[in-house]
């Protein structure tokens, strides 16, 4: 029990906590501040808040398949953010300080509305089933400090390296972020039956399980699937290649306007 | 990285809290997995127990079974025997190996296997999870008290981080409390032994400061030392040669030029009196309206032949320095305004103080400095316009230098405005409130 419930909550937690960390290197090495931050973190909670409460109306959309479209919809939310993200860091120097803040904020806010509404669901249902509330509330506990643990240390390793190191680094992190948000959302959709499941294309289920904890940590971050469907493996491919485009585009179009700048 | 002391305190807590939790966790699984074997152990134990009294064809005493332990006895397809809690289809395939079931709302393991009969097989069953809720149990009183003690770890590791970091903010402090001329090498003692190279190269870098500025200023010092003399021989020349030659308009212009000389000289040894004695003993209560009226009554005769009128306003500002060095930075501040302001102009002197710091402000209907001037006006031998100004008045370009030295050396700030009164330049020093007081 206490290990399931850690599980869940690292996993809701450890994405989100990973996702901000990486955005507030963004934010520092653009000189933006952190105060987009408390902003995005309350019209999350908020959000979850009214999701959680809307749940069962929701799920009753698209054939009773309603959580996961608006969820997998959440998801490819947060991927266009990022990548939106990742291209303005490459486009010409001093573009877009504000329109970086509110991607920013938008993409936290969403990551906090998606992963909070889950907990709230689960705590609610657990407080309703007369289980331990020492046990829930521990585990809990022990959940969000590992996940905030992991996104402080993600955030004070990237900042301590300079730059373009940092830029490469971050850029990178968030492009498989972002690549594990569009696998997840692809799952969400065969769960709904909009895409066809397909058969696995590998199981590394012997080298990493899907369901130890190491292999949640990883599925939280990058969306790690053991069996993952050529649908799936098609879909992260061709979401890090966008990205890739996209940074190579936006390289280009400021050489172009700024040709003794360095981007 | 914005602050050490967060960047250590978080990083610090980050680790502390996964390596604690991660431990507990793998501890947790540990156990877990002895429970497993003890069930195991427990399930043999009752089965080699149980064949024995089935093989002798005794009956089973209801301690070996209760809530959390059942048997079945299969006589090929026949249920022969079993406990009151187990159910009447078959637990588990009786091949010698462990399985896991689940049935009344739990999951148990079971081990069947066909007794040495040979058409008589045995299974037992115990719940798998009786041993998990006790690990369970004791992790939490194990782990809750870390949850718990969390926040006081935090605010140790908070307080021990600043204690740590206190020699670099004493470093800082002592280092933003000197004077601008303070050249003296850093106390060594107290530093740990990685500030102590810190230490070393700042006391190095003041070491040829010192040398530095102390070689700028001997030079200037003796430069205009010895510039004196053949000046003073050139006037004298000057004078005999206008007795013979009478008055001309290329000796007037050489008279002037001398002159312009010699308050140049007279200037650099200014800077030289002020700069040299950074310990200055000559301190006294100094009240700056009163050595404003002295400088206005000294210069009153030039400023009256400019046809320019002068007043003194304001209140008693009082301020503990060498009246002397007031007094040069008086009279330079009133000889800047006079130059630069027209026959016929006004000059207006207003001593006070304000929120504790005595000040004078000077102010005159010249044209003022034009704002992209205003920070290089305080640099030596820099004029406004340069040899281009209007005046005819001598100027060297030190005047400023001097008064900001002056400032400096009591820890007092220069501001530029234009006045609002007289339309010209206002230039007003403000010293230190420290300077308020006896014996700084």
């Amino acid at each position: 029990m206490l290990l399931d419930i850690v599980v869940i909550v690292l996993r809701e937690t450890l994405e989100a906590s990973i996702l901000i960390g990486v955005l507030l290197c963004v934010s520092r090495t653009s000189q933006l501040g952190f105060s987009w931050l408390w902003p995005a973190l309350v019209f999350g909670a908020a959000g979850a808040f009214i999701y959680a409460i809307n749940l069962a109306g929701i799920s009753e959309l698209f054939d009773y398949a309603g959580q996961e479209i608006i969820n997998a919809g959440l998801q490819l939310a947060i991927y266009g953010l990022l990548a939106a993200i990742i291209g303005i860091q490459f486009s010409a120097p001093a573009s877009g300080r504000l329109s970086l803040k509110v991607l920013m904020a938008v993409a936290v806010a969403i990551a906090v509305t998606r992963e909070g509404s889950e907990l709230f669901v689960f705590y609610s249902g657990f407080l309703q089933s007369g289980d331990s509330l020492l046990t829930a509330t521990t585990s809990g506990f022990i959940g969000l400090a590992v996940g905030m643990s992991a996104g402080a240390l993600v955030y004070y390793s990237l900042a301590g390296q300079k730059m373009p190191l940092l830029r490469t680094l971050y850029t990178i992190v968030l492009a498989l972020v972002a690549g594990g948000m569009m696998l997840q959302a692809t799952g969400l959709l065969i769960q709904a039956d909009w895409l066809s499941a397909g058969h696995p294309v590998w199981d590394t289920n012997s080298l990493l399980p899907e369901a130890s904890v190491p292999g949640q940590v990883v599925y939280a971050v990058f969306g790690y699937e053991a069996t993952p469907s050529q649908q799936e493996v098609i879909v992260y491919l061709v979401s890090i290649l966008l990205i890739v485009g996209v940074v190579a585009i936006m390289k280009v179009r400021a050489d172009r306007s700024h040709p003794n700048a360095k981007v | 990285m914005k602050s050490i002391r967060t960047y250590l305190v978080v990083v610090t807590l980050s680790v502390i809290c996964l390596s604690n939790f991660i431990a507990a966790l793998q501890g947790y699984q540990d156990s877990l997995d002895s429970a497993g074997q003890l069930v195991d152990e427990q399930i043999l134990e009752k089965f080699d127990l149980l064949s024995v009294l089935i093989s002798e064809n005794i009956e089973v005493p209801e301690q070996l079974y209760n809530d959390n332990t059942l048997f079945q006895v299969w006589r090929g397809p026949l249920l022969e025997r079993q406990s009151s809690n187990s159910p009447d289809t078959p637990f588990a395939t009786p091949n010698g190996s462990f399985h896991i079931a689940s049935y009344n709302g739990h999951r148990w393991r079971a081990f069947g296997k066909v007794l040495e009969s040979g058409d008589t097989s045995l299974i037992v069953a115990s719940k798998h999870n009786i041993y998990s809720a006790l690990t369970e149990e004791i992790l939490l009183k194990a782990i809750v008290p870390i949850v718990w003690v969390l926040p006081i770890v935090g605010l140790l590791v908070f307080l021990v981080i600043s204690f740590g970091l206190g020699p670099i903010k004493r470093l800082a402090t002592s280092l933003s409390h000197r004077e601008a001329n303070d050249f003296s090498a850093l106390q060594r003692d107290g530093y740990p032994d990685e500030l102590e190279p810190i230490v070393s190269a700042l006391n190095s870098l003041f070491s040829r400061l010192a040398g530095a500025f102390d070689r700028e200023r001997r030079f200037s010092a003796d430069a205009a030392h010895e510039l004196r003399t053949p000046l003073a021989a050139l006037k004298v020349n000057l004078h005999n040669l206008s007795r013979e030659l009478g008055d001309s308009h290329d000796l007037a212009v050489l008279k002037r030029t001398t002159e312009r000389m010699e308050h140049c000289i007279e200037q650099l040894l200014e800077i030289h009196r002020t700069s040299i004695d950074p310990d200055n003993s000559n301190l006294q209560r100094c009240d700056l309206n009163k050595l404003a009226q002295q400088v206005i009554a000294e210069k009153y005769d030039a400023i009256n032949a400019r046809q320019q009128t002068i007043e003194l306003a304001g209140e008693q500002a009082l301020l503990w320095a060498d009246a002397s060095e007031l007094c040069v930075l008086l009279r330079n501040l009133i000889d800047n305004a006079a130059k630069y302001t027209p026959k016929n102009g006004r000059i207006r002197i207003t001593s006070g103080t304000r929120a504790g710091r005595a000040s004078i402000r000077v102010e005159d209907s010249g044209p003022g400095i034009p704002a992209a001037e205003v920070p290089r006006v305080l640099d030596r031998f820099y004029r406004v316009g340069g040899d281009r100004h209007a005046t005819s008045v001598p100027g060297s370009g030190l005047g400023l230098s001097i008064v900001s030295a002056i400032a400096q050396h009591y820890q007092g700030q220069i501001q530029f405005s234009r006045s609002a009164a007289l339309g010209g330049l206002a230039i007003e020093v403000c010293f230190a409130p420290e300077r308020n007081k006896a014996g700084r």
